[in-house]
């Protein structure tokens, strides 16, 4: 089992604040790996860190072989990673396709030039483009909503959109900020099932997920984070029993049982 | 017959300054799509068009003018940026505006370039089919560059520098570009600009114009290539028809009229994003 993903002793504090503290983790390659913790844990700032927002002040971050810890977003982007966010980031005046397009930027093949010059090469590949985005549209169950302000749709279908986006990219490395924020039960089983598909298909899954019947239906590994430490990794249902787990979800036992005689 | 022939003979001049004054709002508008507003036109208008002016003196033919004008305004341009880059966006737009106040200084102080407080006179007219022809492939460029892929990654970058980095855009490259077709633009509107008023000096590339382009570009709409095309040809007549229609407060007639433009229409006439959002309400009902 190769790794396709390997945070090793990774530390980033922001002034007095360990967001992320001697954290090491590896993501198998085909599988689906959740990243797990509760409001606060660090697990965005781990996302930045891997996409090359952030930096850290130590360790290393591998991607597919290559130290990416140092490198600019768009130089990894051209490694194979893409994401998307957990507050929806969609581009204002686009429509889906558009958007999508967008999403596919990294693999275009004309030159800046040609495409200037709307050379024949450029106009086919800028169809294709569009031809491709159509379909990956249809994979999430957007394509109806192709020519629509992606703006105006609904917080889900947005979602849906922006996994579209990243697609677009056609990744090796796919990172998923809560995909199901915001869905109902329904559509957050249906981008499982999405999920294990594009799994299936050999491609690389991290997600953010809160759900806790999502991750252990669809998560193959995971890794629970909390002040930036992990303080659990394995199977999901192993991970979820664990007391350490528990404790940072629902507090401690004895704190519970404190309640009542607060009232 | 001789009524519009007169018509055309006075409106001529408005019509040019329109045509100029475009290529100002655009070049401002190269930059302003990749995110930044910066005054530094006016800079590479001066340098156009100091440039231009000089070669038009020592009788080079006007293409080769045109391209010397656009070259100098692209490397100043990218000289500008390497430093520009460097600052926020809101200390940018601040740089630049110092950058303004200093052209004017060295453009006074080099007396042997520029002709100093004095100005130079420029023994040429501007032929309107010159004009024409260069606004018109200033059009079919600006389109090309608005549907290729270096239009798709500045209109991401503009709205989500990090969003468009994860994609894979280059944000250096697109800013750089950027800066460079700005200054090409700058440097060719500074020479037409010369070649229009056939008299130049410090004052020509000052505050005024760059107040002008600004204008007319936030005005015409800065997210579409149409905008700053359409905006400079409202800033420039809307004062002349302004003092035609209601002579005696036409300054505060066309103020009202631009107030009104920027309450109303806040992203400008041409809003690509607006109108979608009307065609989505028709489709809607």
């Amino acid at each position: 089992m190769t790794a396709m993903l390997e945070l090793d002793q990774v530390s980033l504090h922001f002034g007095g604040v360990r967001a992320v503290d001697n954290l090491s983790f590896t993501a198998p390659k085909g599988m689906v790996t959740g990243l797990m913790g509760p409001n606060g844990a660090g697990k965005t700032t781990v996302i930045n860190l891997i996409s090359g927002l952030l930096h850290p002040d130590v360790g290393s971050i591998k991607m597919n072989g290559h130290e990416v810890s140092r490198m600019k977003p768009h130089q990894i982007a051209a490694l194979g990673l893409a994401r998307t966010y957990q507050n929806v980031r969609l581009i204002p005046g686009l429509t889906a396709l558009e958007q999508v397009v967008a999403g596919s930027y990294v693999r275009r093949q004309t030159s800046m030039l040609a495409s200037f010059l709307h050379t024949p090469g450029a106009r086919r590949e800028m169809k294709a483009m569009r031809e491709r985005a159509l379909h990956l549209l249809d994979r999430v169950g957007m394509a109806d909503a192709a020519d629509v302000l992606a703006e105006t749709l609904s917080y889900g279908d947005q979602r849906r959109i922006e996994i579209a986006r990243a697609l677009g990219a056609d990744p090796v490395l796919l990172l998923l900020d809560e995909p199901t924020a915001g869905m109902n039960p329904q559509e957050s089983a249906a981008i499982g099932r999405l999920v294990h598909k594009l799994r299936d298909e050999g491609l690389t899954i991290m997600m953010v997920e809160h759900n806790m019947r999502l991750v252990v239906d669809f998560c193959d590994t995971v890794v629970v984070v909390n002040f930036g430490q992990k303080i659990a990794e394995g199977t999901p249902k192993e991970c979820i029993q664990q007391p350490q787990v528990q404790e940072a979800y629902f507090g401690k036992r004895r704190h519970a049982d404190s309640l009542p005689s607060l009232g | 017959m001789e009524f519009l022939s007169d018509l055309w003979a006075v409106n001529r001049i408005t019509v040019a300054y329109a045509m100029v004054n475009a290529f100002f709002a655009l070049s401002c508008y190269a930059v302003l799509q990749a995110g930044f507003l910066s005054f530094s036109t006016v800079t590479f208008a001066a340098i156009g068009g100091f440039l231009g002016a000089q070669m038009v003196i020592h009788g080079y033919a006007l293409p080769l003018v045109f391209l010397a004008s656009g070259v100098a305004g692209t490397v100043s341009a990218l000289l500008v940026a390497l430093v520009f880059l460097r600052l926020s966006s809101h200390w940018m737009a601040l740089a630049s505006l110092a950058l303004v106040l200093i052209t004017r200084v060295v453009v006074l102080n080099a007396p042997a370039l520029t002709g100093g407080v004095m100005g130079l006179s420029v023994p040429m007219a501007l032929p309107m089919e010159w004009l024409t022809a260069l606004l018109a492939i200033a059009m079919i460029c600006f389109w090309a560059l608005y549907n290729s892929w270096f239009g798709i990654a500045s209109r991401v970058l503009r709205e989500d520098p990090s969003v468009a980095a994860c994609m894979g855009v280059d944000l250096r490259k697109v800013q750089f570009t950027a800066f460079g077709i700005s200054g090409f633009v700058g440097g060719l509107a500074g020479v037409l600009l010369a070649l229009l008023l056939q008299y130049i000096s410090p004052d020509t590339y000052f505050i005024s114009i760059a107040f002008t382009m600004i204008a007319a570009t936030v005005l015409g709409g800065s997210h579409h290539w149409l905008g700053p095309i359409l905006g400079a040809a409202v800033y420039t007549v809307l004062p002349i028809a302004s003092q035609a229609v209601l002579p005696h407060v036409q300054d505060v007639a066309a103020g009202v009229v631009l107030l009104l433009i920027m309450i109303f229409l806040p992203r400008g006439l041409i809003d690509p994003r607006a109108f979608r959002l009307r065609r989505a309400a028709r489709g809607a009902k």
